[in-house]
């Protein structure tokens, strides 16, 4: 069932990458400003299809949503340590995988709250450490695999740009008269005929 | 979170969100990370309002502004033997908050100095060094080895300041020949008729003493200054002192000076008969509230009242004399 969100009792469909759906209510979905800039005044019909998000995922996101529903208005991101006991179970009990997978969700749905505290969260991760260390908690690429990347994608491009002038090269080769259409032949002819009419006046 | 968090793999908002919510420090040991998040942090448009860098025994780096940090860079064992040495590439670096104790202390992966002030210029988009601070009697580093640390970065001011001695100041004024401001905040250069080369060096800014420092100034050498912005800090300066500086000034001397501010420590009270004897002033109402802004430095200054002398090439300064609870002020501007 889905109608215009009027009231926080109204239940919104909501449709998973699996096609699968599923119940929540109008005050948690009023959380998502992607929701609110698309569906509220307007009203779906139909199971919003939220799509690109596994079930898991969207119900984890929802999950926060209904909670925090009374909480008062989001206003910056909260410092980890006044974070609720609730607030702390529901990022502990999630693994990696999914923390990413509601970061992006959180992200797409733009439900500030969740997405800002997720952020503080890793931010977290960072604190107190140097850049080596950051460079292997967060996985970036070192100075030494960005330098192999160029090289590599170097060469491809050298590798590219080289068939490609062979592709041009062949294609000037096969062009014949004969094949183009009469009137793409004439232009043809005229063009190379202005050509050697300018090198000659040049000359 | 396991070992294959790939941060850069979030979307652009989520990514600038965990940034912002990183201390200073952090911020900056990520940006070393790579190029690209250099880049994804300069894109944030952070700002400092200072970058200040420290000569002493060691050199470190301080930056003020939502948060005050200085990064002291410590060297191996090359940083010893005969004086001055070439600056060093640091071993490992602390970075400490200034409203925080601990510092946190990494090992130096690499980067020389000069790869970490330009790393903090290029983010928060600060192309300049705002003071080039000495505090040892003499600099312990080489001087082109110290502009080579410093690389194309303008430096805006130099600060001579705690131990810093006269000869340490003379050679930094001849060896960084573009910096436009002066600022001497040493025990050891009190004596300002030992360094009256400096004093002429048409600085748009000049502070002599601060606090507990407070200058010997002789009636000669305040005429030998042609800075624009001038502050000086001294007991040696009288009334009738001024009334002659003023005299001097309307007949012609200091001609680039445009804001001068003398800071009288010992709680003197003025003699405004004596500072303006012989003068032909004007003397503005009280309630009469003019805005001067200092050449060098921009601040705006609120001059009440005061006394309006007229120079002989028309031009006009307002001469005002104040008494503040840390002492007497005299303060001259000259309106263009």
């Amino acid at each position: 069932m889905t109608s215009p969100a009027s009231s926080s009792e109204v239940k919104y469909l909501i449709e998973s990458s699996e096609g699968n759906t599923f119940d929540v209510s109008g005050a948690a979905l009023r959380q998502s400003n992607t929701f609110n800039a698309m569906f509220l005044n307007i009203g779906a019909d139909g199971p919003i299809p939220f799509t690109d998000y596994n079930e898991a995922t969207l119900k984890k996101v929802f999950e926060y949503c209904e909670h925090s529903v009374n909480e008062e208005n989001y206003s910056g991101p909260k410092h980890q340590d006044d974070l609720s006991k609730w607030d702390l179970n529901f990022f502990n009990e999630m693994d990696q995988k999914m923390f990413i997978d509601v970061i992006n969700a959180s992200n797409f749905l733009d439900i500030e709250r969740l997405t800002s505290y997720c952020c503080e969260r890793i931010a977290r991760m960072l604190r107190g450490k140097n850049t080596q260390e950051m460079i292997k908690v967060i996985t970036l690429p070192t100075a030494e695999e960005l330098e192999a990347k160029q090289k590599v994608e170097e060469k491809k491009a050298a590798a590219a740009k080289k068939v490609a002038e062979k592709a041009a090269e062949t294609a000037e080769k096969t062009e014949t008269l004969e094949e183009l259409p009469v009137q793409q032949l004439v232009q043809t002819t005229r063009n190379k005929l202005t050509r050697k009419y300018l090198s000659f006046s040049n000359e | 979170m396991s070992s294959d968090f790939r941060l850069l793999r979030l979307p652009e908002k989520a990514l600038n969100l965990v940034i912002q919510c990183m201390e200073y420090t952090e911020i900056v040991g990520y940006s070393l990370a790579s190029n690209k998040t250099k880049e994804t942090v300069k894109a944030l448009n952070l700002q400092i309002t200072k970058l200040l860098l420290t000569t002493e025994e060691i050199i470190e780096a301080h930056i003020q502004g939502p948060s005050s940090i200085a990064w002291s860079f410590y060297p191996g064992e090359e940083n010893a033997g005969n004086e001055p040495i070439p600056v060093y590439m640091p071993a490992c670096v602390t970075a400490m908050r200034s409203n925080v104790r601990e510092k946190l202390g990494y090992l130096n992966p690499g980067y020389s100095i000069q790869k970490w002030i330009d790393t903090v210029q290029y983010i928060f988009s600060h192309p300049v060094i705002d003071y080039l601070i000495f505090m040892r009697e003499t600099c312990k580093f080489d001087m082109n080895s110290l502009m080579e640390t410093i690389g194309t970065a303008k430096v805006k001011e130099f600060l001579f300041y705690d131990q810093c001695r006269v000869e340490c100041a003379k050679m930094a004024v001849r060896r960084f020949p573009g910096i436009s401001r002066m600022y001497a905040r040493s025990q050891n250069m009190v004596e300002t008729s030992r360094y009256t080369d400096i004093l002429m060096q048409n600085w748009d800014g000049l502070i002599l003493g601060q606090g507990d420092v407070i200058m010997r100034m002789e009636f000669d050498n305040l005429l030998l200054i042609n800075s624009k912005e001038i502050k000086i800090r001294s007991r040696d300066i009288k009334d009738k002192m001024i009334n002659q500086f003023l005299k001097h000034w309307i007949r012609g001397s200091n001609p680039r000076m445009e804001f001068t501010l003398l800071l009288f420590p010992d709680g003197r009270i003025f003699d405004i008969n004596a500072i303006l004897k012989g003068l032909n002033f004007y003397e503005a109402p009280l309630d009469q509230v003019r805005l001067f802004t200092k050449p060098a430095t921009q601040e705006t200054v609120e001059i009440m009242g005061g006394y309006d002398i007229r120079r002989m090439d028309g031009s006009v300064g307002t001469l005002k004399i104040e008494q503040r609870e840390e002492g007497g002020a005299f303060t001259f501007c000259v309106w263009n």
